[in-house]
C-alpha cells in the first residue's frame, strides 16, 4: 500500500541467541536434537542416563574414576557441584578413554566446566552445542579432578546423556521385557 | 521410512501434563523408596524435570520398574571416599521453574502407560526433607484416524 511502512523489528524484544536457534517450540531452542516430534533421529530409542562421578577429596589432593558408558553414550551436557569454592573449588579434565582423547588441553575449573541445576539460581548445566558421542564399544570417562581448596571438598560431577537401551536389540525394536510401548507405532511389531 | 520422516508424521495428539511427586524425606534416609506411576489412559511423553527441596543435601537414584533400567548410576571403577553410592545431588538433577532450572531432557523418553518408577532418596541434612519431583511433559493421545 502507497505510503505504509514495512513492518519493523527494531523495537521488538528478542533474545540475543535466537539468531542461532530454531524458530519453532521452545523445546527445539534446547538442542538441535530435541526435535518437534520425537524420538529423534539418529538418537530413536535412545533413553536418558546420568552417569555421577562423586568424589571427597582432602585439601589439594587430587584423583580420578573411570566410567563405564553403557551403548553409544551420547554426552549432550555435564553439571558439577562442590562443598567448597572458596579457591575455585576444583580442576577438572575429561577423556574420551577408548579413543585417547581429551576434551581440554589442560584442566578447566570448576566455574568454567558447569554448575549446578538447582539452588535458586539460574541453571548451571553447560549444554553441549553439538552432543559428543562414545560410539566405541566399551567406552570409558576419564575424569582426573583436582581439590583446589585447604580443606576436604565433596565434588561431583554429572554427564547427561543418550544411550542406547540395553535391552534392545537395535534401534526400532521393541525392549524386552516390559513389551512395546503400549500406543507408540513405530516400535509395535516386528519394528520399522 | 526415515525416522526423522516418520515423526514429522506422529500420530499423536499431545496434551501438556505434569506428574508430581511429593514427598517428606526423613532426616537421614538412605534410598527412601517412593513410586510413580504413569495412569492407564496415555503414554506420557518426558521433556522436563523440575525439583524443589527444603536442602540440598539430598541425593536421588531414579529406576524403570519393568525394565529396572537406572536413569542415574555410576559405574566409576576408583571412587574417592565415597563407600556407597546413593544417587547424584539433587541439585543437578534439575532446579526449579522459577529460577529458570527445569532441566530439558534433549530426546524425550516415552514413559508407558501404567509403568513404575522408583525414586530412591537419600538426605544428610539430618532434618526433615521436603522434596517435589515433577516430569513435565505430554500425554500421547493417538490421533483418530480417517
Amino acid at each position: 500500500m502507497p505510503g505504509s511502512k514495512a513492518y519493523s523489528l527494531a523495537y521488538t524484544l528478542r533474545n540475543p541467541l535466537a539468531r542461532m536457534l530454531p524458530l519453532q517450540r521452545e523445546q527445539m531452542q534446547v538442542y538441535r536434537l530435541g526435535e518437534k516430534h520425537p524420538p529423534s533421529g539418529s538418537m530413536l530409542d535412545h533413553a536418558p542416563m546420568w552417569e555421577t562421578v562423586p568424589f571427597v577429596l582432602g585439601p589439594l589432593k587430587t584423583s580420578q574414576a573411570r566410567v563405564n558408558l553403557q551403548r553409544n553414550f551420547t554426552l549432550l551436557a555435564i553439571m558439577t557441584t562442590a562443598s567448597s569454592v572458596v579457591a575455585g573449588g576444583f580442576r577438572a579434565q575429561f577423556y574420551d578413554k577408548k579413543k585417547d582423547l581429551r576434551f581440554a588441553d589442560r584442566g578447566v575449573q570448576k566455574a568454567n566446566i558447569a554448575g549446578s541445576m538447582g539452588g535458586g539460581g539460574f541453571g548451571g548445566a553447560f549444554f553441549l552445542r553439538e552432543p559428543y558421542v562414545f560410539d566405541l564399544p566399551d567406552s570409558q570417562i576419564l575424569v582426573v579432578v583436582q581439590n583446589l581448596e585447604s580443606v576436604n571438598n565433596t565434588i561431583e560431577v554429572a554427564f547427561y546423556g543418550q544411550v542406547l537401551r540395553f535391552n534392545q536389540p537395535h534401534p526400532g525394536a521393541n525392549e524386552f521385557p516390559g513389551g512395546p510401548v503400549t500406543s507408540w507405532p513405530f516400535t509395535g511389531g516386528t519394528g520399522q | 521410512m526415515d525416522p526423522t520422516q516418520a515423526q514429522a508424521e506422529d500420530q499423536f495428539e499431545r496434551q501438556y501434563f505434569s506428574y508430581v511427586l511429593d514427598r517428606v524425606v526423613p532426616a537421614n534416609a538412605v534410598q527412601d523408596p517412593n513410586q510413580l506411576q504413569i495412569l492407564s489412559d496415555a503414554d506420557f511423553e518426558w521433556w522436563w524435570t523440575l525439583l524443589s527441596r527444603t536442602s540440598n543435601l539430598l541425593k536421588v537414584l531414579m529406576r524403570e520398574q519393568a525394565t529396572g533400567r537406572d536413569f542415574i548410576g555410576t559405574t566409576a571403577s576408583a571412587v574417592a571416599g565415597t563407600a556407597t553410592f546413593n544417587g547424584m545431588q539433587v541439585d543437578l538433577w534439575a532446579g526449579t521453574a522459577l529460577a529458570t532450572a527445569a532441566f530439558p531432557l534433549a530426546v524425550p523418553y516415552i514413559m508407558p502407560a501404567t509403568r513404575v518408577y522408583s525414586l530412591l532418596f537419600s538426605d544428610t541434612s539430618g532434618a526433615p526433607n521436603t522434596v517435589e519431583v515433577v516430569f513435565s511433559g505430554f500425554k500421547l493421545w493417538p490421533r483418530p484416524k480417517g
